[in-house]
């Protein structure tokens, strides 16, 4: 495996990830999903609690509209996940010829 | 509430806080064991695919599915990463998953976000692993067995996660166990099958364009 396919398959990687966000902005169902169906249901949904504080709050970034708020938002998720897990990675990693 | 999406994870309040101390407690036990195992085997080959697979299952968990009845799901994607990565690194990926959903998206509580790590992540990377490579031995090994193998594996660790989150919220005194159960178990039945297919459609694709990267996983020492 090249290092120019490694890095190509990277990228596709990433590239598929956001068109998945992309679909999920536009196509995503916006009905409950199966724990918050049952919370309606048993009636214990309002025991939720807001949270102390709100960055890009329910994958809409604050200040745009429509599915352009999510797409951005998911967006920044799947690159932060990526860089946050190439550096855990790369703290953990063994070296080649390492043990 | 707002917005296109809804908040998919649990949220404070849903368990009591006991029963989410002590889920913390359980999981920051095994994301210790997770970190040292990764250190020791992780190959340095597999740091790229680690980035991807977090992005992925980041991604893919926005996308919510219609399942029946006004309800939707999404996947979890703990066995995916246990396929691909093993299951202390997939660990890893899936616990970093829910906690920058819950720091930066307000997705899923602070307090019970060890139970929301514990619920869709371990239970299906080191739980319903196990039954997956189990699975998969029957079947005549990985190679021949890994998309039934994982199919099976992927809604076991749905309808688990469901199981385990309903004995949470019974615990709690939030709803009784014996109304949750039935019901968190009913649904994730039926959002287990789209668990099943986005995993096997996913390892399909990784078989079809970098089976190579099945292998990774194998090198590393257990």
């Amino acid at each position: 495996m090249s290092t120019a396919r490694r890095t190509g398959w990277v990228l596709a990687g990433l590239a598929i990830a956001v068109v998945v966000v992309v679909a999920a902005a536009f196509f995503a169902s916006g009905d409950p999903d199966g724990l918050e169906r049952v919370a309606e249901n048993l009636g214990f949904g309002d025991a939720a609690e807001g949270s102390p504080f709100s960055i890009i709050a329910d994958y809409v970034v604050p200040g745009l509209d429509g599915p352009l708020a999510t797409v951005v938002a998911g967006v920044v998720g799947v690159v932060v996940l990526f860089v946050l897990l190439w550096l855990v990675g790369k703290a953990l990693a063994r070296r080649p010829g390492e043990r | 509430m707002s917005g296109l999406l809804h908040p998919l994870h649990a949220p404070d309040g849903f368990l009591s806080v006991p029963v989410a101390v002590a889920m913390w407690v359980v999981t920051a036990g095994v994301l210790v064991i997770a970190v040292r195992r990764t250190n020791a085997s992780l190959d340095e080959r597999a740091v790229p695919l680690l980035g991807v697979m977090a992005a992925f299952i980041f991604a893919a968990q926005m996308f919510n599915f219609p399942v029946i009845g006004g309800t939707s799901g999404h996947l979890l994607g703990g066995v995916l990463a246990a396929v691909l990565l093993g299951p202390w690194a997939g660990t890893l990926v899936m616990a970093s998953v829910v906690a920058v959903q819950g720091l930066l998206f307000q997705d899923g509580g602070l307090l019970v976000m060890g139970a929301n790590i514990f619920n869709m992540g371990v239970v299906g990377t080191l739980g319903a692993y196990v039954l997956y490579r189990a699975l998969a031995g029957l079947l005549g090994g990985e190679a021949r067995g890994r998309l039934p193998a994982a199919a099976v594996a992927a809604w076991v660790a749905v309808v688990g996660g469901a199981v385990v989150t309903a004995l949470q919220l019974g615990i709690s005194g939030v709803t009784p166990l014996e109304v949750a159960l039935p019901a968190m178990a009913g649904v994730h039945a039926l959002i287990g099958i789209g668990e099943a297919l986005i995993t096997i459609g996913a390892l399909a694709f990784i078989g079809a364009t970098r089976a190579d990267l099945f292998r990774l996983r194998d090198a590393q020492p257990a």
